[in-house]
């Protein structure tokens, strides 16, 4: 035993010795990419859905885990798209809207490139009867068959989801925990390394509360490039299945686009046309990324505010 | 259930506890009761519904069991086969039926179902406790195991979780006698566990998890024309270190988490990348999964007692099988029938044997082409096809120097694995003596300090997808 009990001191001595130097190297800032207290908490009423890999809003939603649903269930207007509509609507401006005498929104947008379909499915599979559903279009939005991440989200069992949930949420805030007190090496980082998107989401608006994001600030060129992806006959087919889908369950269908720098507001503009659905466009002259593609949060607040205007007038319109 | 996860942590304590509190003597009833209850609930947390499939399995062998030994002569042999093919017929189901059905559609046009099969989730671990299940049957057929009369002791033994997911594949031989030792908790025990588990934390999530991030975002770039030589070299080096510090990181947190639970569990990893002939890696490398190959295949199909085209014969369809064991693809296959070949090779040289003196030149001559030859075969193991493992083995010898495409910085993580292995080869030349208790506690500080501090972010251990 006495063996052991120096052992047990080395092995003591040696940790608390690293540590606290760690500790005073991190707070003093002698070393980049040591950082410690450095992680958000995860805001009221919401829910970690995206910690580096592990990334589970589809099956939650599509699940019904979380109370989401609950909430868009209550909702006059529902966004759908993919993390462009996510980081372009202020959940503020739409919260203070609603407050105001406005219709309830809600965000049902989601990450990885969401199209209409996996929209549409939780719409049918959760039963839920906006009166109106606000598609922001560019790149793959209308497209009508499933990507990859919503195909295996749907396919997961119920409780594997709900494991998924339950576990990026504790691991996000015992990970906070910890980095209170241990510092945090995040040396040798390069792009495509590592995943920096870590995202809540709030139960009550279903818009994300980004925990860390990737840094950056770029124009929202208004006169952005057409994209990879262009309005074709096979994009127009799906879209008016959608829309004719949508108003067969009596719910209106409101096209738009959010500025970016990838992507103009061209295929939503043709869309709108053809199909003969309002369309609400927000000039991006002034607005700002961070990555090219998703709006600054001062930026999303501009963006919101103009298109609020202007579906209120489209609401009153006879 | 991962191991890396804080769930696990929190599971791990309960049961710890519960250790302390009713099973400070390991063979008490119901410190067994319990850990076979942690054991289910280890796996439920997976998929509850397939805790039945593991009970199924169980279940046919321990019936068998029970049965065989009365029996003799043909009766025998067909309990045998009934064991066999319920353990096997499970295992090609769940594993193989998608890569089957795809490979017969592809081919001849059969109306399969493949994408049926393709959504069926692994069981995790099928492939671990479905050969531990067979080995006990084996034994029992064989007359060197008396079966066991409890059906929950059987089931503790294929299902105690610290080896359910990714082994070591433990012999009946070698854990069903721990249910009668007595083993009260001590410090010994304990440190050692302790420094198991902080050291297999280590290399996981330190060590593999921060080079995966390089070797995730470079492989399929790695396949591209005109990649160069050295970056597909220290890919391929990235990815050999890579597989080892996950498999043997999750090895040693097994045995750790064993010892504190009071049982053993052999060892699975011994320095692989310091063996100088290719029988010797195999005796370093997945020893659990390796040694059940060569004890319930390779010597039942006659082993080396036959012609040298037999040996050959034998040794191809060990390896063929044991690439087939991690995983249906055409990329395994590759890779086990590379390590037969090799061993085939390597036993009409001569240099398979210890005893046999070569020149020293000619040892670490053969040394680098065994370690070059085990690099080039986890290339295609970790492929997702064929053609991009082909792709990457050709730009590795493309002899273009053009830098290391970014990967450079990776390097700093294979230090501790290599330091790992020198530290072994002084031991075995006997230079110094294997680390004491103070070494321990000293580097287990040191690994523990690191982990906190610069794990990245978990990935799933590999070899859970076998």
């Amino acid at each position: 035993m006495r063996r052991y009990r120096s052992s047990i001191l080395i092995f003591l001595i040696t940790s608390i010795v690293l540590l606290v130097v760690l500790n005073v190297i991190a707070r003093r800032g002698l070393v980049e990419g040591l950082e410690i207290g450095h992680m958000r908490s995860v805001p009221d009423s919401s829910v970690v859905v995206l910690d580096g890999p592990h990334y589970v809003e589809h099956a939650m939603l599509h699940h019904d885990l979380g109370g989401f649903i609950e909430h868009a269930r209550k909702a006059d207007v529902l966004i759908l798209g993919n993390s462009r509509a996510q980081c372009g609507f202020d959940a503020e401006v739409l919260a203070a809207e609603s407050a105001g005498g406005g219709p309830v929104f809600y965000n049902l947008a989601c990450g990885e490139g969401e199209n209409i379909a996996f929209g549409r499915s939780l719409i049918e599979r959760h039963g839920l009867q906006p009166s109106t559903v606000i598609i922001p279009i560019d790149h793959h939005v209308l497209d009508d068959e499933h990507t990859d991440t919503a195909s295996e989200a749907m396919e997961l069992p119920r409780w594997t989801a709900y494991r998924s949930m339950i576990e990026g949420d504790v691991r996000w805030r015992t990970a906070r925990l910890l980095h209170r007190m241990v510092p945090r090496a995040d040396w040798f980082q390069h792009p495509g390394l590592r995943n920096r998107w870590y995202i809540a989401r709030d139960v009550s608006t279903g818009s994300w509360r980004l925990l860390e994001r990737p840094e950056g600030d770029h124009p929202a060129v208004a006169d952005a490039p057409p994209g990879d992806v262009q309005f074709d006959d096979e994009r127009l087919a799906d879209a008016r299945a959608f829309v004719e889908s949508m108003n067969a369950r009596d719910i209106d269908v409101v096209f738009t686009h959010v500025p970016s720098a990838i992507q103009s507001p061209q295929q939503a503009i043709d869309a709108a046309a053809a199909l003969d659905v309002p369309l609400i466009l927000v000039p991006g002259g002034e607005l700002r990324t961070f990555d090219r593609s998703h709006l600054h949060p001062d930026s999303a607040r501009r963006f919101t505010e103009s298109f609020v205007e202007q579906l209120s007038a489209l609401r009153d319109r006879p | 259930m991962s191991f890396a996860s804080v769930t696990f942590l929190i599971f791990f304590l309960i049961v710890l506890g519960m250790r302390l509190l009713v099973g400070r003597d390991s063979r008490t009833p119901l410190y067994l009761a319990l850990l076979l209850i942690s054991s289910l609930v280890f796996y439920a947390w997976h998929v509850p519904l397939y805790v039945g499939i593991l009970l199924v399995n169980t279940a046919v062998d321990y019936i068998v069991a029970r049965y065989m030994v009365n029996e003799s002569g043909s009766r025998r042999r067909i309990l045998l086969i009934v064991s066999i093919v319920v353990n096997l017929g499970l295992l090609c189901f769940f594993k193989y039926a998608a890569f089957l059905s795809g490979t017969l559609e592809s081919i001849f046009a059969l109306p399969m179902n493949a994408t049926f099969f393709e959504r069926i989730i692994l069981p995790m671990g099928i492939s671990f406790y479905t050969f531990q299940s067979m080995s006990y049957t084996i034994d029992v057929y064989r007359g060197r195991l008396q079966p066991l009369h409890s059906f929950w002791k059987f089931l503790l033994y294929v299902s105690f979780f610290p080896q359910l997911v990714a082994g070591p594949i433990v012999r009946a031989t070698g854990f069903l006698y721990q249910f009668t030792r007595r083993r009260r908790p001590n410090v010994q025990v304990w440190t050692q566990g302790i420094y198991l588990i902080i050291r297999g934390f280590f290399l996981k999530l330190v060590v593999a998890d921060n080079i995966a991030g390089w070797v995730d975002a470079s492989w399929s770039q790695g396949a591209e024309a005109g990649y160069s030589s050295p970056a597909a070299l220290v890919l391929g080096l990235l990815f050999c270190f890579q597989i080892f510090a996950d498999f043997a990181g999750y090895s040693s947190i097994a045995r750790g988490l064993a010892l504190m639970l009071g049982f053993r569990l052999p060892l699975n990893f011994d320095s692989p990348y310091l063996a100088s002939t290719f029988s010797g890696f195999w005796k370093r490398w997945h020893i659990s999964l390796s040694s059940w190959l060569r004890d319930y295949l390779y010597i039942p199909l006659g082993g080396n007692r036959g012609t040298a085209l037999r040996t050959g014969f034998n040794l191809m369809a060990v390896m063929v099988l044991g690439g087939l064991w991690h995983g249906a693809g055409f990329a395994f296959i590759v890779w086990g029938a590379i390590h037969g070949v090799a061993l085939v090779i390597e036993r009409v040289i001569g240099l398979h044997r210890r005893d046999r003196v070569s020149p020293w030149l000619v040892r670490i001559g053969w040394y680098g082409v065994v370690q070059l030859t085990v690099l080039v075969a986890f290339i295609f193991f970790r492929s997702q096809t064929l053609e991009q493992g082909a792709a990457l083995i050709s730009n590795l010898f493309s002899f273009r120097f053009d830098g290391f495409a970014g990967l450079a910085p990776a390097l700093i993580f294979l230090i501790p694995p290599v330091a790992m292995h020198l530290r072994t080869l002084l031991r075995e030349t006997g230079c110094c003596a294997g680390p004491g208790p103070r070494e321990k506690a000293f580097w287990s500080a040191i690994m523990l300090t690191l982990t906190l501090i610069w794990y990245a972010t978990p990935a799933t251990f590999i070899y859970f997808q076998f």
